[in-house]
């Protein structure tokens, strides 16, 4: 008897692959745009075909064809209305990435160099803000019955590192050009990182976590993939920082230990305190680029790449036994605001 | 948390404090190709870069022209060094007292900044000016090499000397212009 086989796609699954190829196509984005800026500290001599624009181009075009597919597979599921609040995000998202460009370019015939705070920055790293948090949504939706752990981690990860963009922007004093002087008042940026940094991670990590249903190990594989992707973006290219790597992995401990709390009990007090360990470690999370925020309230030295572990070990005296109580605080709090928006 | 705040906060901190700064020995090599010209005619001034020391994060080489109003008469004929040349003119606010900018002065006359981002060790660069007095006279020009961050005296060349606009050693070198 002959049987008949009739190729079917499952427009699901290619939905849930194009969605984790658009959150890859921004951890890419943003892992490129993280070695960028460490270049621009360093002043190597940027072109455009730098190998960390490289990096973040290809991400663009990653983006871009997980987000075509991602809108082909909708449509050929009959625009499923679960998936619509996460679409409509991420289209907004790619739509502001693909416009950065041309920004970007008309920016820089007008007034030369930009910093790390400007109108077409402002455009790229909203882009990446919101194509990921769109992509985390789809997740999300795609997951109410039986999370997938690496889609969770993929998702996680850029949502991270594009807020921390964005974070960045209003804390490092790197926006001064000769046409525009966009740095943050250094009080201004010192208490908006004091908040912000905390805030973010606690938010990240908890959430993780309530994602996947309290199975202990996403909120540390979120967190060890962000120092990794730290390490090799922002501390092995600056060859003095080489040595601080150690320091700087040592941060997984309280990563670990919250997830662990988080992963024996669901109730809120337990989470307000894993939120509060995360939290409390923020300053060192946020090594090295942390360290141009408070040196502009602190010791106010001239900031050279050679001298950053220096400087930033000097401060932590002064100001690390306020932050880890102010973070703390931060941190147990955004526990509230993760569980609202992932309970 | 304990074990990891004593981590952070104090054997960390303490074990980064034992290493060593790596200080930078810019020198300088400046060469006329004259010592006497004629009113009308050029002559060149080579400079040869390098760092004696340990990586720099930024070496400049300062070329000062005290008794020119602008730039007019200068042209770089060859140049290596990393970054584009800046030119500073008369009245420009620039830093001082090798801070680095933190310490700011007013130029007192024209000067060209060559720079390198980073420097590493051993590594030469080089400059050739074209210079065309507009004067008779003694024609002076100062030349010094800054490295950052200036950790120590070795972080600068020359050691002593003259102090310039910016309150910084110079070396200082004359050409004698006749009619």
């Amino acid at each position: 008897m002959k049987r008949e086989i009739t190729p079917t796609l499952d427009h699901t699954q290619l939905f849930k692959l194009a969605n984790l190829v658009i959150s890859f196509g921004i951890i890419l984005v943003t892992s490129g745009g993280s070695w960028d800026i460490t270049n621009h500290i360093l002043n190597k001599p940027e072109t455009f075909f730098a190998p960390p624009h490289l990096m973040l181009y290809s991400g663009v075009g990653l983006a871009l064809i997980g987000f075509v597919a991602l809108h082909l597979s909708w449509k050929k599921s009959g625009k499923d209305h679960r998936f619509g609040r996460g679409v409509k995000i991420t289209t907004m998202g790619i739509a502001a990435l693909l416009s950065a460009g041309p920004i970007d370019f008309a920016w820089h015939s007008a007034f030369g160099l930009d910093g790390l705070l400007s109108p077409p920055h402002l455009v790229l790293i909203v882009g990446m803000s919101l194509t990921s948090i769109g992509a985390l949504v789809n997740t999300k939706s795609l997951q109410k019955s039986k999370p997938s752990h690496l889609g969770i981690i993929i998702s996680f990860i850029p949502v991270w590192f594009s807020i921390t963009g964005l974070f960045y922007s209003f804390s490092l004093p790197f926006s001064k050009t000769d046409y525009f002087d966009f740095n943050p008042n250094p009080l201004f940026a010192a208490g908006f990182a004091s908040i912000a940094y905390p805030f973010l991670i606690s938010t990240i990590l908890v959430s993780s976590t309530i994602f996947a249903k309290n199975k202990f190990g996403i909120a540390s594989l979120v967190g060890a993939s962000y120092l990794g992707i730290m390490t090799l973006s922002a501390i092995i290219p600056n060859h003095t920082l080489i040595p601080t790597i150690p320091f700087y992995l040592s941060n997984i401990i309280p990563i670990v230990l919250g997830d662990y709390i988080l992963s024996r009990s669901k109730n809120s007090k337990s989470m307000m305190i894993s939120g509060a360990i995360f939290g409390s470690a923020f300053y060192f999370i946020y090594y090295p680029l942390i360290t141009y925020t408070y040196n502009e309230i602190t010791l106010d030295k001239l900031m050279w790449p050679s001298l950053t572990s220096t400087i930033y070990f000097e401060m932590v005296p002064i100001v690390a036994p306020f932050l880890i109580v102010s973070g703390a605080l931060v941190g147990a709090i955004s526990v509230k605001f993760a569980q609202k928006i992932f309970s | 948390m304990t074990a990891y705040f004593a981590l952070v906060m104090v054997v960390f901190p303490d074990t980064y404090q034992d290493i060593q700064i790596g200080v930078p020995k810019p020198s300088l090599d400046a060469t006329l190709s004259a010592s006497q010209i004629t009113l009308g005619e050029s002559f060149e001034l080579s400079l040869v870069a390098t760092n004696l020391g340990e990586e720099a994060d930024m070496q400049t080489v300062t070329i000062e022209f005290p008794q020119n109003k602008n730039l007019d008469n200068i042209k770089i004929t060859s140049y290596d060094f990393l970054q584009s040349p800046r030119l500073y003119l008369k009245d420009t606010e620039i830093g001082s007292t090798y801070s680095g900018g933190v310490t700011i002065t007013q130029s007192q006359y024209p000067f060209i900044e060559a720079y390198n981002r980073p420097t590493k060790p051993g590594q030469i660069y080089t400059m050739t000016l074209q210079i065309t007095p507009t004067e008779t006279g003694p024609y002076t020009i100062y030349t010094k090499t800054v490295a950052m961050p200036h950790i120590s005296e070795i972080s600068h060349y020359p050691t002593q000397g003259i102090l310039d606009h910016q309150n910084e050693f110079v070396k200082e070198h004359v050409v004698h212009v006749i009619p």
